[in-house]
């Protein structure tokens, strides 16, 4: 060993503060692409609301049982502040919207009467045409999703009384008033004891959206308590195949249809849930 | 539904279903409290002069039957070896390429790179008494005279260098490689490796093996801290790294695999995944490998610091002060090792055994274990978290040892205690990082 040592330290001491400097830099320039997943996910959705996963023109109905979101919403629903923003139209030739609400074999069906409002199609600019646009179905306050069809169906309820109420939005995906009243119908619908789903039981539900080669969950990582029921429900735009590792759970993902894998979560660990054709990252699993 | 359907995909190290649980945050604390604190209990209480050498030496363990018996055991662990060497790298080229139905993976990553670092620090040079490619080496040594070729002798001053090397190759297939965790790939990087064995056994027997065939010499490292020497003598623990040899790249060869560790515990934090988990494919691997790089260059630079701080108090020549604490990084090698990956040892062995019984993934059966999978509740959670804090802090606690013992060789008394001061920060440095990576996970 010659100045082999020497040099060697010399190098390794410069490389010491460039590593820490990127380290650093790569620290700050890493967060921004999460929080700006975030952040777009929630401009399509409404704002105030922390709905996760219901935003989507799937046809999965549906009960989201964070009691904390629904409170939000109906604090909403109360002084009609959905949208992002509010259009006002004139009175005179605003669009007109009806519903009748039936129950179906498997859920409800909702037929939508619409007039002076044209829809569109899923795949339009999000920008403000007048007259046209699709419409959010809420259920009990709570926003389930972007609809794009005059018959929507919408998933069994519990037993129990509940608010079916549909809201026309413009593509941008602002609601459309009259004097500051949103355009919307509403029914109250009836499910007698006994035909009702079973709220889910769940201890924890994981909500994942995977759209555009985005996903889309609130956390990272998931810490669950070991021998706790997991409910993780994911949609995609996409063809995927979802993949709990450590309990190797899987699911087939297609487009417009909510996958659900309820498991109960008995072995401890960190595990990886994760879409195994892209090998994206949906979240982690803590089991403790 | 069939897990072979799917190729298994996970990030970090290329096998296994789960990571360990993060530390909890007492146990984080109080760990790096101990660390600290036995440090300077150490100081205080150990030797005033240099002891682990002449420990090095050992005692022969008492009964004469015993060095005999292994060496017995040693020709049928030579051959064992050798058929599962073979087994895996036909595995790897020819059976099902999918991670989770071929034996190769998890032969190389767990029962080789985990596994065999466990017992060279606990049981001795196992490796090199089972080697493979010191096997294979040698019967094309043998071949290659019967055929007329005169050996002639491997460059010595390139020391560790070529094994360094060859360490960080491995380490990016093992945590960047965008396909490090199939067997296809494997199996032609194991291929290139035993012709390499091969070429360079015919020109220079088998004897260059330990010191620049990666894992032969990482392993040789390691089990100079095990409490038994070779043929099997006793040895106060760690004492044994006082007369380890430090070649040239040596001390490069131990960082890459400090490195290598800590970066796969960053690289599974949520901190890490944001920062490397974005890209995927050859894009995604360079990222990583840069993350590695630079994991390196850190564990490194830490080290480097030290010894230009402990240069300056002693006076001595940073080759000198390099030689001499060089050997200390060893137990914090190995603490970090088992630290990081005692669950995936004891998930992936049990894998390992099933795969045995199928290990192309054609559907055999050989020992009616294919079917099996790992049972994932074996170990409690708590007993790995233990593990994982011990290790770190019994890597610490030898690595302050040997430093200590080598400190009063190569500086008197006054300064002695002066240099320590600089190396005992540095191994509070890894030992926090360490335990850091671990709470983070």
């Amino acid at each position: 060993m010659t100045n082999r040592t020497t040099q060697a330290s010399r190098a390794v001491l410069a490389a010491t503060v460039l590593a820490l400097a990127s380290l650093l830099a790569a620290a700050c320039g890493g967060s921004t692409p999460v929080e700006t997943g975030t952040s777009d996910s929630t401009e399509q959705s409404v704002p105030a609301e922390t709905d996760h996963g219901g935003d989507h023109d799937t046809d999965h109905g549906g009960e989201d049982n964070d009691d904390k979101d629904d409170k939000d919403d109906k604090e909403d629903d109360g002084d009609h502040e959905h949208g992002v923003s509010m259009v006002d139209v004139p009175a005179n030739g605003a669009p007109e919207i009806d519903i009748a609400v039936t129950e179906a074999e498997a859920g409800f069906v909702v037929d939508v009467q619409l007039a002076n409002f044209t829809l569109t199609e899923p795949d339009v600019a999000e920008e403000y045409v007048a007259g046209e646009g699709h419409m959010h179905v809420y259920v009990d306050g709570v926003k389930i999703g972007r609809y794009y069809e005059t018959s929507i169906a919408l998933d069994p309820l519990p037993a129990g009384e509940h608010t079916i109420e549909v809201e026309i939005n413009a593509s941008d995906h602002s609601a459309i008033a009259v004097d500051g009243v949103p355009i919307r119908a509403s029914q109250t619908v009836t499910v007698a004891e006994g035909n009702g789903v079973e709220a889910t039981t769940a201890d924890n539900v994981v909500n994942v959206t995977y759209e555009g080669g985005e996903v889309v969950v609130e956390n990272s990582t998931v810490e669950v308590d070991a021998g706790s029921v997991v409910e993780v429900r994911v949609t995609s735009d996409a063809v995927e195949h979802v993949h709990v590792h450590g309990y190797d759970l899987f699911g087939d993902l297609t487009p417009g249809n909510e996958l659900v894998l309820s498991f109960t979560a008995d072995i401890p660990g960190v595990f990886e849930v994760e879409l195994e054709d892209s090998g994206k990252h949906l979240f982690d699993l803590q089991v403790r | 539904m069939s897990a072979a359907h799917y190729p298994q995909v996970i990030f970090g190290h290329g096998v296994g279903s789960r990571s360990s649980l993060p530390l909890e945050l007492w146990m984080f604390t109080w760990g790096a409290a101990l660390a600290l604190g036995l440090s300077f209990v150490a100081l205080g209480v150990l030797w005033n002069e240099p002891k682990l050498a002449a420990a090095a030496k050992g005692k022969p363990v008492a009964a004469p039957p015993l060095p005999m018996a292994l060496r017995m055991v040693r020709g049928v662990g030579q051959a064992a070896a050798l058929a599962l060497f073979l087994v895996a790298l036909w595995a790897g080229l020819f059976g099902v390429d999918d991670q989770s139905a071929n034996i190769l993976p998890v032969t190389l990553y767990v029962v080789v790179w985990v596994g065999v670092t466990l017992l060279a620090g606990t049981l001795g040079d196992v490796w090199r008494a089972v080697n493979p490619l010191a096997t294979i080496a040698r019967g094309a040594s043998w071949l290659a005279q019967k055929a007329g070729v005169c050996p002639s002798t491997a460059p010595a001053h390139l020391g560790h260098w070529p094994a360094a090397a060859g360490l960080f190759v491995f380490l990016f297939y093992e945590l960047a490689h965008p396909s490090g965790s199939q067997p296809r790939t494997l199996g032609y990087m194991l291929l290139v490796h035993t012709l390499v064995v091969i070429v360079l056994g015919v020109r220079w027997g088998a004897d260059w093996i330990a010191d620049f065939e990666p894992f032969s010499a990482i392993f040789d490292m390691i089990s100079a801290m095990a409490p038994f020497g070779s043929d099997g003598r006793l040895r106060a623990p760690t004492s044994g790294l006082a007369t380890m040899p430090v070649l040239p790249g040596t001390l490069v060869a131990l960082m890459v695999v400090l490195g290598g560790t800590s970066f796969d515990g960053f690289a599974e934090s949520s901190m890490g995944r944001s920062l490397f988990g974005n890209q995927s494919g050859w894009t995604g691997a360079i990222v990583l490998g840069i993350g590695l790089i630079l994991s390196i260059l850190l564990v490194g630079s830490l080290y480097g610091v030290g010894i230009r701080w402990t240069c300056s108090v002693t006076g001595r020549s940073p080759e000198e002060v390099t030689d001499a604490f060089t050997p200390s990084l060893v137990p914090i090698v190995f603490g970090y090792a088992i630290a990081h990956y005692a669950l995936l040892l004891i998930d992936e062995v049990q894998t390992f055994w099933f795969r045995l019984s199928d290990p192309g993934g054609q559907g055999w059966n050989l020992f009616g274990g294919a079917d099996g999978s790992a049972d994932l509740t074996l170990v409690d959670p708590t007993v790995i978290a233990w593990i994982q804090v011990l290790a770190i802090l019994f890597g610490h606690i030898g690595a302050v040892v040997v430093a200590h013992d080598r400190s009063m060789e190569i500086a008197d008394h006054k300064d002695a205690q002066r240099s320590q001061y600089v190396m005992l920060i540095v191994m509070v440095g890894y030992s926090c990082l360490g335990l850091w990576l671990l709470f983070n996970s």
